[in-house]
């Protein structure tokens, strides 16, 4: 770099870096930490829960001092942040992004520090390896797990008379009298349903919605071209990695999602992010696709009842396959924090109840998180965990018995079929494949009468491309 | 004519010069924090995004020399050409779209007698709300679904619904009918400048001669206020060719097809979404490129339009 444009940029670190020490007193001797998850001001009653455990923390190790930062992640803040060195010592970030930071060295290896405090074995090992680099190294701590599936609307099946049930009491028959799923449990009877819920309601309620924007469209649609038997991406016997995504088994996914859209069973529109499920799920449509982790903001932000949600297992495709995309949404750490802050933010974990610790500050953080919820009228919901001791599970399984506001019928299924149906992402660019299946699913929703062998034709352009992507790795 | 020496200055010119270095000390005492933010806050990122291009990067540290390999990654890169073209794309459709209303806009406003001043602080209006706001309001307004506004008034005339922004060959001509709603009114009004600055007596004259409306409009006006069209058509160019912040947000990024990508909106594709500072700043030196390109080319075609006598 000249030396001009160095001094220029030192300058501006130096200018950023004392702006964002304006009232930081670290004369104190004391680590300082600073924490990014720290609610908002205006959810007072979130922010009190956090003052709780921060006075906690410090009275327990007064070598510390916890910093609220409230930092919302963005992709164009982040980098900026990085470079200044203003990001907070430990924050959380979207499923999506551990893999561009890791490259980018936004945020640092912690892979010694979560085993020096005992995290490391007790972490679900599927959520911890979407948190390494390809040499193993950790960069992060999952918060909770997701893993795709089925968010139910039973009010609108049931008023379209897909299932029965009685909408004033919110109660649904989701099980034949065996015991068996009477939701769709394949992908051919989800096509089923959709045509009835837009028959039954004349076109103002649609089946589903693909997404095809952002690289949420292929992040969902991998998952559903898996369960139609497809691979994606090979590994060759030398470990190299190989495109596949202009198999038979995607075109039949997408020639099944045109279908769809040529008859009028979706949401108008084709340029759909993940987001636009729960603007959706309350009216527009009676089935949405997304994780396990969001399934409150059909409530909170989409206006649903709690009581009429259901949340159910993907689709199994014409083969039988039958899979859930899985990962974990994580707390990363800045790459400029120092071992003794990231030690301090890992063992603020535990006052968050967000640790495998099982010490009578985790239990009661996690009793007072239940408390807050409920407190705000929000559901509280089962979720993917990301610890797998036993300790843990069963003082969590205590809680979700006396805490969870939803039928829990509704989501057994998924929950207990987790485990045997999560499927990780693909090892490499998934990201860039996701891109690349954005415009594939884009593509049949905007012309869904695209025949099978142009839509063959645009996916062996897109693997060419995904192909050079990967050649790094051979 | 050489200098002329301290020595031979009078008294009273020797008072004037220095006097004259002493404002000059004080004009750029009055320019410098200006000139040093702008040379921070424009020249240095201008340079350091020049530098970085031809290097491989970590963040936004340069890593490695790679010369024009980021050129070449970038060009062969399938969304660049996408959005190279949907770009010349927008430019076509603003300069049919956004140049010539505001001058139909301006020449309405110039024969309006009653209530002018309503009327353009009416057309001015949407120049007061922020291009971000104007752009989520027209996305409500484009929503393709049947309960989308303008579906609903369609559904209303007995009409199929449209996709608007998700038909891959409406969604820039609709973005520049965004762009347009909001940025036509300030430029009418300084259409609206010019006009006024026509000397009457032409008009006189032609009434005279029995000129209607349309003669005196293509006969005078249109020739008076060249040089402000070409003024503003280069402006034009160099704003459209930069469009981000609409496709950004009507069409979620550029939309799942790419269909309208901007050159812009693909360098902020590399560098925030995909951490790859190289390329972005390649594909903004591609951008500066071309609209230094079309600069010149404006500026010799009106150089050379003004040796013919011309007046532009």
């Amino acid at each position: 770099m000249p030396g001009f444009l160095k001094k220029a940029t030192v300058l501006a670190g130096a200018a950023i870096a004392l702006l964002s020490l304006n009232g930081c007193q670290k004369e104190d001797g004391k680590i300082h930490v600073e924490l990014g998850m720290w609610p908002a001001a205006q959810q007072t009653s979130d922010v009190a829960m956090f003052n709780i455990w921060k006075q906690r923390f410090e009275a327990d190790h007064p070598e510390y001092v916890i910093e609220p930062a409230n930092y919302e992640y963005a992709q164009d803040t982040v980098a900026v942040g990085a470079m200044s060195g203003t990001l907070p010592t430990v924050f959380q970030t979207w499923f999506t992004e551990p893999s561009m930071l890791i490259e980018q060295g936004y945020i640092r290896d912690v892979t010694d520090l979560v085993k020096e405090v005992g995290y490391y074995d007790d972490m679900d090992s599927f959520m911890r390896e979407t948190l390494e680099d390809e040499e193993g190294n950790l960069y992060g701590i999952p918060r909770d797990g997701y893993g795709f599936g089925m968010l139910l609307n039973l009010r609108s099946l049931t008023y379209y008379g897909l299932i029965e049930g009685d909408i004033d009491e919110h109660e649904y028959v989701l099980y034949d009298e065996s015991g068996d799923p009477l939701y769709p449990t394949t992908f051919e009877e989800l096509a089923e349903w959709a045509e009835l819920i837009t028959t039954n309601s004349g076109g103002d309620c649609r089946g589903t919605m693909f997404y095809s924007a952002n690289r949420q469209g292929g992040w969902l649609f991998s998952n559903i071209a898996w369960n139609f038997g497809a691979e994606l991406m090979t590994i060759d016997t030398g470990g190299a990695p190989h495109a596949s995504l202009n198999e038979d088994a995607v075109v039949d996914a997408l020639q099944y999602i045109a279908g769809l859209r040529s008859n009028g069973y979706l949401v108008e529109g084709t340029s759909f992010v993940y987001n636009d499920w729960y603007s959706n799920i309350n009216e527009r449509m009676a089935i949405a696709f997304c994780g396990s982790d969001v399934i409150q903001n059909a409530v909170t932000q989409g206006s649903m009842e709690r009581n009429d949600i259901a949340f159910v297992p993907m689709p199994a495709g014409p083969g039988g396959d039958r899979y859930s995309l899985y990962g974990g949404t994580p707390f990363v750490f800045a790459e400029n924090a120092t071992d003794e802050e990231v030690r301090g933010a890992l063992l603020f974990l535990e006052y968050m109840g967000r640790s495998p610790v099982m010490s009578e500050a985790q239990k009661t953080a996690m009793v007072e998180g239940k408390q807050t919820s409920l407190s705000k009228n929000e559901p509280i919901l089962p979720s993917i965990r990301p610890w797998t001791n036993e300790e843990y599970n069963s003082y969590a399984d205590e809680l979700d018995e006396q805490y969870v506001n939803v039928n829990q019928e509704y989501f057994d299924d998924f929950f207990d079929s987790i485990d045997a149906m999560r499927k990780e992402e693909v090892p490499y660019e998934a990201q860039k494949m996701y891109d690349y299946l954005d415009q594939a699913v884009s593509a049949v929703l905007t012309n869904p009468n695209m025949g099978r062998e142009e839509i063959k034709n645009q996916l062996t352009t897109l693997n060419q491309q995904f192909e050079r992507d990967l050649s790094k790795y051979a | 004519m050489p200098r002329r020496g301290e020595a031979f200055l009078t008294s009273e010119e020797k008072r004037r010069r220095r006097g004259g270095i002493l404002r000059q000390f004080a004009g750029w005492g009055v320019m410098a924090p200006g000139v040093i933010l702008f040379s921070f806050f424009v020249w240095v990122p201008l340079l350091m995004n020049l530098y970085l291009s031809f290097f491989s990067t970590k963040g936004f540290n340069a890593e490695e020399f790679v010369g024009l390999g980021t050129y070449q990654e970038l060009f062969q890169h399938p969304d660049f050409l996408t959005a190279f073209g949907n770009t010349f794309t927008y430019l076509g459709w603003s300069l049919l779209i956004g140049f010539i209303l505001p001058i139909i806009i301006g020449l309405l406003l110039s024969e309006v007698i009653h209530f002018r001043a309503l009327f353009r602080i009416g057309i001015y209006l949407p120049a007061a709300i922020a291009g971000l706001t104007a752009s989520i309001l027209f996305t409500y307004l484009f929503d393709p679904s049947s309960a989308g506004f303008l579906n609903t008034v369609l559904e209303g005339l007995g009409m199929e619904p449209i996709l608007w922004l998700d038909d891959p060959n409406l969604v820039i001509p609709l973005i520049v009918v965004t762009m347009t709603w909001r940025g036509a009114g300030s430029t009418a009004l300084i259409y609206l400048s010019a006009f006024a600055g026509i000397d009457r007596s032409y008009y006189e004259a032609a009434q005279i001669d029995g000129a209607g409306v349309w003669s005196r409009i293509v006969h005078i006006t249109l020739p008076q206020i060249v040089p402000s069209m070409t003024t503003l058509f280069v402006l034009q160019i160099i704003s459209v060719m930069q469009v981000f912040y609409e496709p950004f947000v009507m069409t979620n990024g550029g939309g799942g097809d790419r269909s309208s990508l901007s050159l812009l909106l693909l360098a902020y594709n590399f560098g925030f979404r995909d951490g790859r500072v190289d390329l972005s700043s390649a594909c903004t030196v591609v951008l500066f490129l071309i609209i230094l390109s079309l600069s010149a080319i404006y500026y010799l075609a009106v150089h050379l339009l003004k040796k013919r006598g011309y007046r532009v």
